[in-house]
């Protein structure tokens, strides 16, 4: 089956997932500025950056038949540095014409700090502004459910924002509902660990239906699974769910995300 | 897409990796006491939160999962950006 990774942090991946991903089915991935592991000194390494999303990492891909598309921001990791959170704002929309650029993310928030929240609206003004998608990370852990509401706070008080432009990741069990009843999209991280495991983001779909929720690996330089969606395939093939079901969450949910950016252009696997 | 499967196939698929589970749990545990000063934590607020988590297993469901996560979350507070 065909899937696509909406989320997942391909500069931390070496060639050989790429190809593992392609092997396994992977067709599309979607890469949001991320967190480097240290924090970034200037304006000019978020630059160069924003150069290897939208220049180098799509040729990586298309060379395994992997179409890349991505989201720019700062993390919100970064956002305590206000003064260079809001130099790599202004910068943002050098980058936008990119063919391959999705919108801004994956902004949102990390341990619920006034900083983060002032950085994140800033975010916010500026998809506002440029009628860009907007693509959230959630708080890990303790912070999540506090930290989701916060979000979700903030998003509904800018009236500009289009709830089924945003998509809120990161979900679990005790936030999923208050995405989705917003009328927000939202995704489950697979991880080995925190976030979700491909039962319990099974179970999720179960309960709560298919509608505006993917699935995605979020791999990136810790630990974590760039096939976690192939996993998730064949939690739900093991329950007895049916291909059109399955293909709804994993490939067709995305695309229907990814096409209400004018920038974005598909071509499917079929039509190659 | 609700659950379509008898809970009864569900219960004896998941029985072994239910029953791994619990033992990976039942052993961590174990380790935990083995340690050394063990008295010392046990009023341990981790301690105390995965006592809590395995009394919502021991309760009736439904929503078992969502209420351990909300064990492990800090609380929110409506209104947090006004005045």
């Amino acid at each position: 089956m065909y899937f696509i990774d909406p989320h997942v942090h391909m500069v931390s991946r070496v060639t050989d997932d790429y190809e593992r991903m392609a092997r396994m089915g992977c067709v599309a991935i979607s890469e949001p500025a991320f967190w480097a592991g240290y924090d970034r000194g200037s304006v000019d390494g978020f630059r160069d950056y924003f150069r290897q999303l939208t220049e180098f990492e799509p040729k990586r891909a298309a060379a395994v038949g992997i179409q890349h598309y991505t989201w720019l921001c700062i993390n919100a990791k970064e956002a305590e540095n206000v003064r260079l959170s809001r130099e790599v704002i202004a910068m943002i929309p050098e980058f936008l014409d990119r063919p391959n650029v999705l919108g801004i993310g994956e902004i949102g928030l990390n341990k619920n700090t006034p900083n983060e929240c002032q950085i994140f609206c800033e975010h916010l003004e500026l998809a506002a502004r440029t009628n860009e998608l907007i693509l959230i990370h959630t708080p890990h852990l303790w912070d999540k459910f506090k930290g989701t509401h916060m979000i979700v706070d903030m998003l509904r008080e800018n009236s500009r924002i289009q709830p089924d432009r945003v998509l809120i990741d990161h979900v679990e069990e005790h936030t999923v509902r208050l995405a989705r009843d917003h009328g927000f999209w939202c995704a489950m991280t697979l991880y080995p660990t925190t976030k979700c495991t491909p039962a319990r983001a099974a179970d999720i779909i179960e309960m709560y239906g298919d509608d505006r929720i993917m699935v995605n690996s979020a791999g990136d330089w810790g630990p974590s699974n760039p096939v976690a969606v192939a996993d998730f395939i064949q939690e739900l093939r093991r329950r007895g769910r049916s291909e059109a079901q399955i293909r709804k969450v994993v490939y067709e949910n995305p695309l229907e995300f990814f096409a209400k950016s004018s920038r974005f252009r598909f071509t499917p696997p079929e039509a190659r | 897409m609700t659950s379509p499967r008898p809970a009864q196939r569900i219960l004896e698929n998941d029985f072994l990796s239910m029953r791994c589970l619990i033992l990976d749990l039942a052993a961590a545990l174990d380790r935990v006491d083995r340690g050394k000063d063990r008295a010392s934590i046990e009023t341990h607020q981790q301690l105390e939160l995965l006592r809590g988590g395995l009394a919502i297993l021991q309760a009736d469901g439904p929503g078992r999962a969502e209420k351990v996560q909300m064990l492990f979350s800090d609380a929110y507070r409506p209104g947090w950006n006004k005045g």
